[in-house]
């Protein structure tokens, strides 16, 4: 048998036929896969793209063998051909298909900052691929581990090797994981959304190098993602998935220039990109006299109509050190914020773009003194929250809420929803048990959630919905201030855009004033008046947005822009 | 590592030092005349004042309590916890004679537990049917529910005097240590199981586990390499809690089992008021629970490399 496969002759590595999956559970059962057809060329990159709960996921995990407790494949054909010939994975027993995994069929994971053992040793934990496929012995397995790092692009892989992966960054994580699924040469790696986690100037290197892989070793890829974006460099093939089925499949250039399924253009105009509009137009020209002077401004002055220019938020030279590890010399300390200043006017956005660990989150802390800084002044509307005692900060408190990012953690899973916007209200005594109850319901339906969710628990909520439970919560006491730390990222593509309609209408509604942190530049420029780029600790560019996006002058602005996953036709790899 | 190892033996004395103050406090500062039950001696009899004055000046009881608590504990820094009352040898002679009993005991005790426990809890982990895991899953809190002197009392029954395989009471080779140290492990080895058992059951869900399946790694291997040990942590720390537990029991076991050792001479020096036996007894103890603490602390490092890093940055 050769292992080498011309990546021109049309054979398929591996044809899905009919596949039907189905989740056993107390409510009876959830059929997540029904009737898939797909297949992967060699040396191919086929994208699987769909929202979550579009059975994508489920499907790459069918084909490893891998169903979470459960899930079961109840009809359908997985034909793979592998180093052992053609086997139906369908079918396989646990011990030939553990003989297939790793050997012939990789895995990279969605999240690399909790794929890796913790208490193992990088090296270790890519030798074992190795080991247990008896492709390496225990003496030179080290080496062949530290050889296979190099290959994933990890710089000083001997180093590394000897490291744990708290050590490393989650750009070096996901190379080490990547490392491990390409270890043992695999035909077939499977990336389940290899790269959502990730920075998008790290995305954009880790999905360069996986398609140069692919091209030196001829491996085929079955890449699962929620963004067309990432699909649409990279992919030869696009199969769209919908409530467990294709809705449209074929070359990827073809989907994205005349799709034919009406699912598959909403998924197109859902996705913010850098040709979206923005959403925020509309309100600058209903406000009517202010727009036309605040854009020739660049909002940076006084509201139209307001007598007296204070905005409602105003950081002055905030710093923020946190300590670090003594090693060796004296102290060392990380300055997270380093001379930040800025201001939020009432009823505006500005934004907070940045990679992690550019410090943009820990400003949103201080900005509503979740956190002290170490030194500067923040003062809101007359506040000065550095100087301000316990209680009168509690007092501004009202005044200023916070929505996170992950709507499946910022929610107690044991409250009831009505409850759970009740808490603030309760929290600051205002109204009786009667009002706070007619309050929270008002709330609901202000975040268009139908009324019957106030007696259901937080866990059993959509992403979406809970996002929204979450901005009522947030609007409960009628806050001037709303900080959102990355509100959409943990969302799909289609509830994303409808959390930010909902978030721009709110702030029409109450004259909100919003400061939001992103690292997702399409959805900044669909939401913000103004942008602030932030790099370690410092704001690198600030500006009105639209000037910011069309004519970049800090050279980490261009790059961060230049970065983000475009829908435009592939140029990175020649078909 | 240095500066963690400086931290916890810092700690440790500590530890120490507030066990013995407190202590002190409690026998000296509790209503009641030390110099009374000293001339008592345990027998409920009326002294007349000359020798209690006598008594008094004798041990120092006249003096300030703040001079006392000084010279007490100074003598106690180098080795000397002054004299029991009811037998009038030194306190250190008292202990060092009862401690080996106690300490193969109580050791024993968590070796049987920690073993027991942990395969326990490997074993009802490892199924992946929910019915066999529940059956085996529900057998730790049946266990805790037993009381020690009770399951004590059965075994003396059955082993002893039914099937006549080991010594009812006593002292006298191992054959006399198997029934105690397993009235005492049974508890113990039971929230062992639990807590293992439902960390085990928390790894088995990490992302990382997946990814070792998909690295075609055996479910067996993955159980032990890769999840035992991220599951360990927490019933580490357990251990060192139920240390303390163990020690306390014996007062209980060595009762049950006739068995000399450091539970029958606190259970005799507290009922009669012996006061530097039990000042003795409590420094003793304290020093057992502070060195497995310590030992575990060193050991939390060589489990997870991340602890060591913030042990040093807290």
């Amino acid at each position: 048998m050769t292992d080498t496969i011309d990546a021109r002759t049309p054979q398929h590595l591996l044809t899905i036929d009919g596949l039907r999956v189905a989740y056993r559970g107390r409510r009876g059962e959830v059929r997540a896969v029904d009737g898939v057809d797909l297949a992967v060329g060699a040396g191919q990159v086929v994208a699987v793209v769909g929202e979550s709960g579009s059975g994508k996921s489920t499907l790459a995990h069918a084909v490893i063998g891998l169903l979470p407790a459960g899930g079961r494949i109840d009809a359908g054909r997985i034909s793979f051909a592998g180093r052992d010939g053609e086997q139906d994975l369908a079918r396989l027993s646990e011990r030939k298909l553990r003989a297939l995994r790793g050997r012939d069929i990789g895995l990279i994971p969605q999240d690399p900052s909790v794929s890796l053992n913790p208490t193992t040793r990088i090296g270790a934990q890519v030798a074992e691929v190795l080991i247990v496929h008896g492709l390496a012995n225990s003496r030179n397995a080290h080496v062949e581990a530290v050889q296979a790092l190099a290959d994933a692009g990890l710089p000083d892989p001997a180093t590394r090797a000897q490291q744990f992966p708290h050590e490393l960054s989650g750009g070096m994580r996901q190379r080490v994981l990547i490392a491990i699924a390409f270890a043992a040469n695999p035909r077939l790696v499977i990336a389940d959304e290899p790269t959502s986690a990730l920075d998008v100037t790290v995305q954009k290197r880790i999905l360069d190098h996986l398609g140069m892989l692919v091209q030196s070793r001829g491996t085929s890829i079955l890449l699962i993602t929620h963004d067309l974006g990432v699909a649409a460099g990279r992919a030869d093939q696009l199969i769209v998935m919908s409530r467990g089925r294709v809705v449209e499949a074929g070359r990827t250039a073809d989907i994205l220039d005349n799709p034919q399924h009406e699912y598959t253009r909403k998924l197109l105009s859902d996705a913010p990109s850098m040709a979206s509009g923005s959403l925020i137009a509309g309100r600058r020209t209903a406000t009517a006299t202010d727009t036309a002077t605040a854009r020739e401004r660049g909002g940076s002055a006084d509201d139209a109509g307001a007598a007296t220019p204070v905005p409602l938020l105003q950081v002055s030279h905030v710093v923020k050190h946190f300590p670090l590890p003594r090693r060796g010399g004296g102290e060392r300390v990380l300055k997270a914020v380093d001379d930040v200043s800025f201001s939020i006017e009432r009823g505006r956005t500005l934004a907070l773009v940045g990679e992690s660990g550019s410090g943009k989150s820990t400003t949103a802390r201080l900005s509503i003194a979740l956190t002290a800084p170490t030194s500067g002044s923040i003062v809101f509307d007359g506040l000065d929250l550095v100087k301000a005692r316990s209680g009168e900060i509690r007092r501004a408190r009202q005044s200023m809420q916070i929505v996170y990012q992950n709507p499946y953690t910022s929610l107690s899973p044991r409250l009831t929803v009505s409850q759970i916007v009740e808490e603030p209200l309760r929290i600051f005594r205002v109204g009786s048990k009667a009002e706070r109850r007619a309050a929270a319901a008002d709330l609901i339906d202000q975040v268009a959630l139908p009324a019957s969710v106030l007696s259901r628990r937080a866990a059993e909520l959509s992403g979406g919905q809970r996002q929204r439970v979450a901005i009522a919560r947030a609007l409960a006491l009628s806050p001037s201030l709303v900080v959102c730390d990355e509100p959409v990222s943990a969302l799909d593509v289609t509830v994303q855009s409808q959390i930010l309609a909902l978030l721009v209408d709110l702030q029409a509604e109450r004259n909100l004033s919003y400061l939001f942190i992103s690292h997702d530049l399409a959805v900044v420029r669909q939401i913000a008046d103004d942008v602030a780029v932030m790099r370690n600790g410092q704001i690198v560019e600030a500006g009105p947005t639209q000037q910011i996006y069309a004519a970049p002058q800090h050279e980490y602005t261009q790059e961060l822009l230049n970065a983000v996953p475009t829908r435009a036709a592939r140029t990175t790899r020649p078909n | 590592m240095g500066r963690y190892l400086a931290r916890r033996l810092a700690a440790a004395v500590g530890v120490l030092w507030a066990a013995y103050t407190l202590a002190f406090a409690i026998l000296y500062l509790l209503p009641g005349d030390p110099a009374e039950i000293l001339a008592a001696g345990g027998e409920n009899t009326d002294p007349d004042p000359a020798a209690l004055e006598k008594l008094r000046a004798e041990y120092g009881l006249d003096r300030p309590i703040a001079e006392q608590y000084w010279d007490k504990l100074w003598a106690a820094l180098h080795g000397n916890f002054g004299v029991s009352v009811t037998s009038g040898r030194p306190v250190t002679d008292v202990i060092k004679d009862a401690a080996p009993s106690t300490l193969l005991l109580t050791f024993g005790a968590l070796a049987a537990a920690i073993i027991g426990g942990a395969l326990l809890a490997l074993i009802a982990t490892y199924p992946r049917g929910a019915g066999l895991r529940q059956l085996l899953l529900s057998l730790p809190s049946l266990a805790v529910s037993a009381p020690t002197f009770w399951v004590g009392l059965i075994l003396v029954q059955l082993l002893s005097f039914q099937w006549r395989l080991l010594p009812a009471i006593g002292n006298e080779g191992w054959k006399s240590l198997v029934m105690p140290v397993v009235t005492l492990a049974i508890p113990v080895s039971a929230v062992v199981a639990q807590v293992l058992a439902k960390s085990l059951l928390t790894e088995l869900g990490s992302p990382y586990v997946e990814i070792a399946h998909a690295k075609g790694v055996s479910r067996t291997r993955i159980h032990l390499r890769h999840v035992a040990r991220n599951a360990a942590i927490p019933t580490l720390t357990l251990v060192g809690v139920l240390t303390g537990e163990l020690l306390a029991g014996t007062v209980v076991v060595e009762t049950v089992f006739s068995r000399a050792g450091i539970g029958r001479v606190t259970a005799a020096a507290v009922e009669r008021q012996d006061i530097p036996v039990v000042l003795g007894v409590v420094v003793f103890s304290a020093a057992i629970f502070v060195v497995v603490n310590l030992l575990i602390d060193l050991v939390y490092p060589l489990l997870d490399p991340r602890i060591a890093q913030n042990g040093a940055r807290a």
